[in-house]
């Protein structure tokens, strides 16, 4: 892999992407990009407000960490996501080209890395087929071309509120609103229309979880511990404590290896976690109606 | 395979996109409107575009995402997509159909005789962002719900496939497909929701993700406006005229429309929310509908004269006047 030599990489708004060494290149593209518009979230924060807990099946796939995640957090932010899948190559490469030099939002790619295919912010049009990324591994500038592009991965653009100056709303409300949508979302997976589309039954998702789980998926969970905490330091309350620091120890405990009874327990947990916050939550707005 | 259950709660509407979205949340049991649905999806917004190869200016008053809204502040889950690739577009959309699940489709309207028919207009529109709503299909046909018909439409999958995937839309549709999945409703307090949903749509129409949207928009739209009498000859301004019409009143969302149903949206939120503010700006919607109308059918009128416009000092003075009543009613709403 060719790595270019470190330069200040600008949007439209001419601002540096700010790449922190410490965010998973699952969720760096966006942190990267939310970072440069001036918005700047915790990989944490950005788990809540894009809801990224799931724990389902669908079409025999186990899904742990939402499916949908990019268009809900967008959706929370009140970004206009634009997202693109081109069936021919070529549709593939003159768009990201023409979207490259329109300079606002720009194009998120699918990109092969040695550790996985993670999105990644095209900063340069190298030429028709090479572009500059913003690696989400290396945390720099390298330059990839067509063997590792995924040109037939839906790609993205993020379109925050205020383009050239983005202005987000008031971060305490995306907070409330996001937590209460969280609860809204466990609630309805417990649907039938719900269940048209994903298995939700708890004894089959441990059931292909006990087969599938793997330690990355471990990892992911300590985002959805460090989401409650934000939620539990928002919501004033200390009744999730005890329960959040059982969370974490088992988290800690399942790292080197785990078997049926963690993950029973950790899902278990989990619906502890979100039952104390919903009530929270309730007691609350009981508050506020009084 | 047709599901049925949706056209009971499937009725004629103002508008392609809210009409669905009251045929689906009354699916799911929420009693709402359509002017309802247009609240809580916070689509009340203002787009002023000029797309290349283009001759006339596009104009919308609505906001972007209005499905990703609704979904948002009910705590349900939209699951989308889009392709260049007609058959794999159409499996994908069969995919929900076959699990019961009916699927909101783009499509350009000019593709699809029974629109071109009803709407009956003088000149071409390939408008490719109107809403549909699959609730079947067959080897042959496909079986759609639209806000202007009361019963499901039936069209052969070729021409649905054309339009889904039209190249002569200025805005192309894509192939894109949504589906909604919605919670049930059961008979919760809505005030958190509907100010959420104020709040939203305040926000999206201050701060619009793009140069030309939401009140910037219209601001720049009323001072470019008076120069258009001296920058287009008449022919230009007259096709510019008879499409922002069109555009206002009998196929899109701009100016009347919308005002209308978000002035009744604001009535009904206020039984719930109760709030002075909230009524002031119900009023004032209603208000800017009138003049909205009145703005479109004065330009209905210019666009069918024979040698000048006469009445230019009116429409520029109008169209200021609707600027200022629209910055009045979005800063009503600034304190919910």
């Amino acid at each position: 892999m060719e790595k270019l030599e470190k330069k200040i990489v600008t949007n439209g708004m001419k601002k540096a992407y700010e790449l922190n060494e410490k965010v998973s290149p699952e969720l760096s593209a966006i942190h990267t990009k939310l970072w440069a518009d001036g918005l700047e979230l915790s990989p944490e924060l950005i788990y809540l407000l894009g809801d990224g807990y799931s724990r389902k099946i669908a079409d025999d796939r186990l899904i742990l960490f939402n499916d949908t995640f990019l268009n809900d957090l967008s959706g929370s932010l009140g970004i206009y996501l634009e997202d693109y899948e081109e069936n021919s190559e070529e549709s593939f490469y003159q768009a990201i080209k023409k979207n490259s030099a329109i300079n606002i939002a720009p194009p998120m790619i699918s990109v092969e890395y040695p550790e996985g295919e993670y999105l990644s912010i095209v900063c340069g049009v190298f030429d028709d087929h090479t572009y500059n990324v913003i690696s989400p591994v290396d945390k720099d500038v390298v330059r990839v071309d067509k063997t590792r592009v995924a040109c037939r991965k839906p790609w993205y653009m993020m379109n925050s509120p205020r383009f050239i100056k983005p202005v987000f709303r008031d971060r305490s409300q995306l907070i409330k609103e996001a937590l209460l949508r969280i609860l809204k979302r466990r609630d309805l997976e417990n649907t039938s229309v719900y269940r048209k589309i994903y298995e939700t039954d708890s004894d089959k998702v441990l059931e292909k979880a006990v087969l599938e789980m793997s330690r990355k998926d471990v990892e992911d969970r300590k985002l959805f511990y460090g989401a409650m905490m934000i939620a539990e330091e928002f919501l004033e309350d200390e009744s999730l404590k005890e329960s959040l620091e059982e969370y974490r120890n088992l988290l800690s405990s399942m790292e080197e290896g785990f078997d049926t009874t963690q993950i029973k327990q950790l899902f278990e947990l989990e619906d502890k976690l979100m039952d104390g916050m919903r009530e929270v939550l309730k007691e609350e707005s009981a508050e506020y109606d009084s | 395979m047709i599901l049925d259950e949706y056209t009971k709660y499937h009725g004629v509407g103002s508008h392609c996109a809210t009409t669905i979205l009251r045929t689906l949340t009354n699916a799911a049991g929420y009693p709402f409107s359509e002017a309802m649905c247009l609240g809580l999806a916070s689509g009340l917004g203002f787009t002023y575009q000029k797309y290349v190869g283009v001759e006339y200016y596009f104009f919308t008053g609505r906001n972007e995402c209005l499905e990703e809204n609704m979904v948002n502040v009910l705590g349900g889950k939209l699951l989308k997509g889009n392709s260049d690739d007609n058959d794999k577009a159409w499996s994908e959309v069969c995919y929900y159909l076959d699990r019961g699940l009916p699927v909101i489709l783009e499509v350009d309207m000019m593709k699809l005789p029974y629109i071109r028919e009803k709407l009956n207009l003088k000149r071409e529109f390939h408008f490719g962002l109107h809403s549909l709503l699959l609730i079947g299909y067959d080897e042959e046909n496909a079986y759609v719900l639209d806000y202007m018909w009361w019963k499901p439409i039936q069209v052969p999958i070729w021409q649905l496939k054309e339009a889904r995937n039209s190249m002569d839309a200025p805005i192309r549709p894509h192939n894109r497909w949504k589906v909604m999945v919605l919670p049930e409703y059961n008979g919760e307090d809505l005030s958190e929701t509907l100010k959420t949903a104020i709040r939203v749509n305040v926000h999206k129409y201050k701060e619009p993700y793009a140069f030309k949207m939401g009140l910037d928009g219209l601001r720049i739209f009323q001072n470019e406006f008076s120069n258009w009498f001296t920058k287009m000859p008449l022919e230009r301004l007259q096709t510019n005229f008879y499409m922002m019409s069109a555009l206002f009143e009998k196929v899109g969302t701009g100016g009347g429309n919308f005002r209308r149903m978000y002035g009744q949206f604001l009535d009904e939120a206020n039984k719930i929310l109760v709030m002075p503010k909230i009524a002031e700006a119900a009023s004032i919607y209603t208000k800017l509908y009138r003049n909205w109308k009145q703005y479109s059918k004065m330009l209905e009128n210019d666009s069918e004269k024979e040698f000048e416009i006469e009445d230019k000092e009116q429409l520029v003075e109008c169209i200021r006047n609707l600027y200022s009543l629209e910055l009045e009613g979005v800063n009503a709403l600034a304190t919910v």
